[in-house]
Formats: C-alpha cells, sequence, structure tokens
C-alpha cells in the first residue's frame, strides 16, 4: 500500500443472530403478494368448502337412513373443508424456498447468512408461525361456520367448547404448519417449485387416498405411520374409525417426520454449494 | 484483503479453478479479468463461501468467510444483479438484506439514494432494466458499509452515464481503504478503473500485476519511428540489434530497442525524425496476447507460467 492511501479501520461487528435472520424472513414471507392471495384463498375454500358441504348435508337430511344419521360426526363435518385450503398452505410452506432457488436469490442470502442451518432454522420458525397462525383462525372460522350451518338445519351439532371439538380444533391448529414444514424441507432436496409441491401434495394426499386398497396388516402398521395418518391420529382418532395410532406414538410420529424432513435439509443445505 | 491459497476446484471431471493464487489488496481497485468461463464467478462464489473449494482456501481479512461474525458489514458483493425475486419492491429487498445482516434499516434509503434509485424505491424490481437491476445489487453490497467489495460484471446493462458513474464510485470506495475486486470482460473498461490486474484463463493465474505494467509488457516494447529517410534508417537500426516488425512507407515499427536509442541512433547519423512513439498495448490487445496462450492449452498440457510483477506489491 503506498502512502497516501487512506486505511480503514475495520470494526468487528457482532454476530447479528437468529433473531436477526428470522426478522429477515418474516419480511421476505410477508412481503409478497404470493403468501396472501394463498393464504386468503386457503382460508375461504376451507371455510367455504366446509359450509358448502355441511349445506348439502342439511338439505338432503331427512332422505339419510337411519344408520347413517345415526353414523353421522358433526365433529368431522365442521373441518371437512380443511383439504381444500390445507394444499394451498402447503404451497406457502415449500415456496419459502422454492422460490429463492429458482430465482436465484439463495445464493444473497447466504451471503447475508453464511450458516446455513441457521437460515433453515429461521425459514422452519417462521413458516411455523405464520402457518399456525393461519391454521389457527381458519380451523376456528370453518368449525363454527360449520356448525353454524348444521344448526339450520337442526342437525346435530357439537359445540367448539365440547372436548371432542376442541380436541380436532386444537389438534388442527397446533398440527397445521406440519406439511408446509415438509414442503420446505423437500424444496431445499429438491431445489424446485414444481418438484418440491408435487412431492409434498403426492405425501399429503396419496396415503388416505390408496391406503384403503392396502391389505388389513400393512393398514394398521405401515400406513398409520405415513405423515398424514399421524397428524389425523393426534386430529380425528377420537371420532373417525379409520385405522389411527394411538396418541403417545401418533406424537412419536409428527416428530419423527419432522426430524428427518429438517436433518435431511440441514445436511443438504450444508454440504452442497449454493 | 481477499487471500486466494492454492486453490482448485472440480464439478465431476471439469476443472473450473485450478490451483489459483492470488492477493487482492485494500485501497486499489483490483480487476479480474478472464475469459468467459475462465472461472472467475466460480472464484468469486468460493470467496463468499458459496461453493466448496475442492481443495485449497480463501481468506477475508484473515479468516474464512463463514467465520465471519456480521459478514455484511464487512463483505458486500453484487453477484448476479437479477438473481432476486420481482415481486419485491426496491426498499422492500433491501430491508430483509438489512435485517439479515443486523444492519438498521434506516439504511436502506441511504443506499437507495447514493446508487439513484430513490425515486424508484417502491417499484417491483421485477420490472427494473439490468442497469436498474446492476444499480440495486450495488446498493445491496454497500448496505453494511463493508471494507472488503466484490462485484461481478458489475457493468453490464449501464448506460454510459452509469459505467462513468460506477467508474468514479469504485475508485472513491478504493481510495476509502477498501479492498474491491471487479470482474469484467470489458478491457476498455478495466483499463480506465482497475489499477491492479489479475488475469486467469481456464482456470489458471496468467498475471497478476498493475495495469500499467501489463500493458507495456504487452506492447513487446515497440517503437513507432516516421522519418522521411526511413529508408537509410533502417539498416542502421537493425545494425544496431533492432528488428522492423513492420514498415509502411516513411514509417517503421521497431523492436528490440527503445526509444531513446532509437533517437540516438538517428541523431548520431544526422537523420531527421518526425515521429518516435513507444508503443503501449491497450489492456485488450495485452489480454488478448496472454489469453491466446491460456486457449490453447489442453487438459493434461502443461500449465502456463504465470506472469507476475517483480515489483514490491507481491
Amino acid at each position: 500500500m503506498t502512502a497516501h492511501t487512506a486505511t480503514r479501520e475495520q470494526v468487528i461487528a457482532r454476530d447479528p443472530g437468529l433473531s436477526a435472520t428470522f426478522r429477515s424472513e418474516w419480511t421476505k414471507l410477508t412481503t409478497v403478494r404470493t403468501t396472501y392471495i394463498l393464504a386468503g384463498l386457503g382460508f375461504l375454500l376451507s371455510v367455504g368448502m366446509t359450509a358448502l358441504i355441511a349445506l348439502a348435508t342439511g338439505t338432503t337430511w331427512e332422505d339419510w337412513s337411519e344408520t347413517d344419521q345415526a353414523n353421522f360426526d358433526p365433529v368431522v363435518f365442521g373441518i371437512v373443508g380443511s383439504i381444500f385450503g390445507s394444499c394451498l398452505f402447503i404451497v406457502i410452506g415449500a415456496l419459502a424456498f422454492a422460490s429463492e432457488y429458482s430465482s436465484g436469490m439463495i445464493r444473497l442470502t447466504f451471503t447475508a447468512t453464511p450458516k446455513r442451518g441457521r437460515v433453515l432454522a429461521a425459514k422452519v420458525l417462521v413458516i411455523a408461525l405464520f402457518t399456525g397462525i393461519l391454521g389457527t383462525v381458519t380451523t376456528v372460522v370453518m368449525y363454527v361456520t360449520g356448525q353454524a350451518v348444521l344448526g339450520a338445519y337442526d342437525m346435530p351439532t357439537v359445540g367448539l367448547g365440547e372436548s371432542d371439538a376442541l380436541r380436532t380444533v386444537i389438534g388442527m391448529s397446533v398440527t397445521a404448519p406440519f406439511f408446509p414444514i415438509l414442503g420446505l424441507a423437500l424444496a431445499v432436496l429438491l431445489r424446485s417449485t414444481a418438484g418440491s409441491i408435487t412431492s409434498v401434495l403426492v405425501l399429503y394426499f396419496a396415503p388416505s387416498m390408496f391406503g384403503g386398497l392396502l391389505p388389513r396388516w400393512w393398514q394398521d402398521n405401515v400406513l398409520t405411520w405415513t405423515p398424514s395418518y399421524v397428524v389425523d391420529s393426534l386430529t380425528l382418532g377420537h371420532v373417525d374409525s379409520s385405522p389411527y395410532l394411538d396418541e403417545p406414538l401418533a406424537v412419536v410420529g409428527v416428530v419423527a417426520w419432522l426430524t428427518i424432513a429438517i436433518g435431511a435439509a440441514y445436511l443438504a443445505l450444508t454440504r452442497r454449494d449454493a | 484483503m481477499i487471500e486466494v491459497n492454492e486453490v482448485t476446484k472440480r464439478y465431476g471431471n471439469t476443472v473450473a479453478v485450478d490451483r489459483l493464487s492470488f492477493v487482492v489488496k485494500p485501497g486499489i481497485v483490483t480487476g479480474f479479468l478472464g475469459p468467459n468461463g475462465a472461472g472467475k464467478s466460480t472464484t468469486m462464489r468460493m470467496i463468499l463461501g458459496l461453493d466448496h473449494p475442492t481443495s485449497g482456501s480463501i481468506k477475508v481479512n484473515g479468516r474464512a468467510y463463514r467465520d465471519i461474525p456480521a459478514p455484511m458489514r464487512e463483505v458486500g458483493a453484487l453477484l448476479d444483479a437479477r438473481a432476486i425475486q420481482g415481486n419485491r419492491t426496491a426498499r422492500q429487498h433491501l430491508r430483509w438484506l438489512a435485517q439479515a445482516g443486523g444492519i438498521p434499516t434506516s439504511r436502506v434509503d441511504e443506499v437507495l439514494h447514493l446508487v439513484g434509485l430513490a425515486e424508484v424505491a417502491n417499484r417491483k424490481v421485477g420490472g427494473f432494466s439490468l442497469g436498474m437491476s446492476q444499480r440495486l445489487g450495488i446498493a445491496a453490497a454497500l448496505l453494511g458499509d463493508p471494507g472488503v467489495l466484490l462485484f461481478d460484471e458489475p457493468v453490464n446493462g449501464l448506460d454510459p452515464e452509469g459505467i462513468v458513474w460506477v467508474r468514479t464510485l469504485f475508485k472513491r470506495l478504493a481510495a476509502e481503504g477498501r479492498t474491491i475486486l471487479v470482474s469484467s470482460h470489458l478491457m476498455s473498461e478495466m483499463q480506465e478503473t482497475a489499477d491492479h490486474v489479475v488475469v486467469i484463463g481456464r482456470g489458471r493465474l496468467i498475471a497478476d500485476m498493475p495495469v500499467h505494467e501489463l500493458t507495456a509488457r504487452a506492447s513487446g516494447g515497440q517503437v513507432r519511428v516516421t522519418s522521411p529517410r526511413a529508408a537509410d534508417l533502417k539498416p542502421l537500426i537493425e545494425n544496431a540489434g533492432g528488428t522492423i516488425a513492420a514498415s509502411t512507407d516513411g514509417s517503421l515499427m521497431v523492436s528490440g530497442l527503445t526509444a531513446p536509442q532509437v533517437g540516438e541512433i538517428a541523431a548520431a547519423n544526422g537523420i531527421v525524425l518526425h515521429e518516435l512513439t513507444p508503443q503501449r498495448a491497450t489492456l485488450e490487445a495485452a489480454f488478448m496476447e496472454l489469453t491466446r496462450d491460456s486457449v490453447e492449452y489442453h487438459a493434461g498440457d502443461q500449465a502456463p507460467q504465470p506472469v507476475t510483477s517483480n515489483g514490491g506489491n507481491a
């Protein structure tokens, strides 16, 4: 360096920490219109489809057989539309990483925060918080709407405060981030928007669509451990007749799936070039 | 200060960077030159810890990039100005970045103003021209007021006014004592901007020296002489050990002798000269000459001997 060149004192700044990464990721999620479109559409579909199915049930109720009427469970009919909204909430999770890979912005993210595990943790927390709140609001509104429609047709209803309903509504609220986080992890592994959305939706739908075709032993011992069944064991195990896990095992299942997904994503993130 | 030490990067059987070593010093603008595919972007990604070297090590301010506690406050980078999500406004884009780096968000409007994007701060960046995106990328690099700055092809897409602005900005940043590494394939631009150049070809170091030294060397020390008695001068030059590289009527291109030597020969023989000019190659010509050799190398051939400056800057 020549004598006339200015020297610059390098101040060693402190590590901004996980909270900075969390704030940054929250800003990312909440500054794109896609998030609001998916959230809004998911909410409307869940509530709307639940109301619509309740309406269809109400108008045909008098034609139902005695046995069908006896087997009717108002709790299940209070959340029946959730499947439509959940698909879109899952997409919010997958896009949190997939959109950064498709645009190439992931490199800017990792330049700002080279500790990639911290970026993953921040995204998981942001998606968990966002879809948790979204899922809770959606579930409560959907349930109350569904019961109101059923009530209007003088059909049996279960109030939100009753234990059967509480377990389902609280369970669905708490587990709302489960599939969006799986989608987020798959997006890291596949680095593709289409690939990650497709694979997480297959994971979401395939077991319940095709599981019934499996032999009984497989249904009881394998199907029950698939992602959608471990969640449903917690939220619907007490009202639905499908093969489900006991609650403690279901909790183990949920934790295991999250651990596998987040762990695999962590390994991929830290070992691969960005 | 950036220290690249014996770095090799392989993708399968392809060697993108081959035992590359160089140092980028503070206080000057260092140009990073090479033909397309030479490994410039790969090297920059490795400096930033995005790609892992197959072997070798890179230190920024004495540490690996990922060990810097607050990297945005020490290092700023513009890699690919288009690699951002288009559905955020310029201000929103810089806001998440500032938050990630632990930088006060008040800095966002400062850098937007600095790069001339204040008026479009609330426009979606997807609608930006390439030149505007480059300015946004430069704003992002400057967010943390870092002492080390890397720019990969920053003048791409800029209009002439933008190019002059970038050139002035880089020189000012260097004068403030910062370390500036700028890659480009526009040699003419580097000639105006860079004080020092690192030239690579096929992932290998070709040259690492001050710009003026590189251009002087590449000219091969030729001297242009114009004289009404050129025909008489020609044998005298050849007798003195010079060679005539080219001659048109009245004008000779001499190599092997310096301009003063040619002038003295002419004076001793009473020959009038109309022109006596040492030829200084453009950086572009120097670059072509250097990389022509590297392009001729094929896998398995001997590595080219890097040309390094033997002055006080080593």
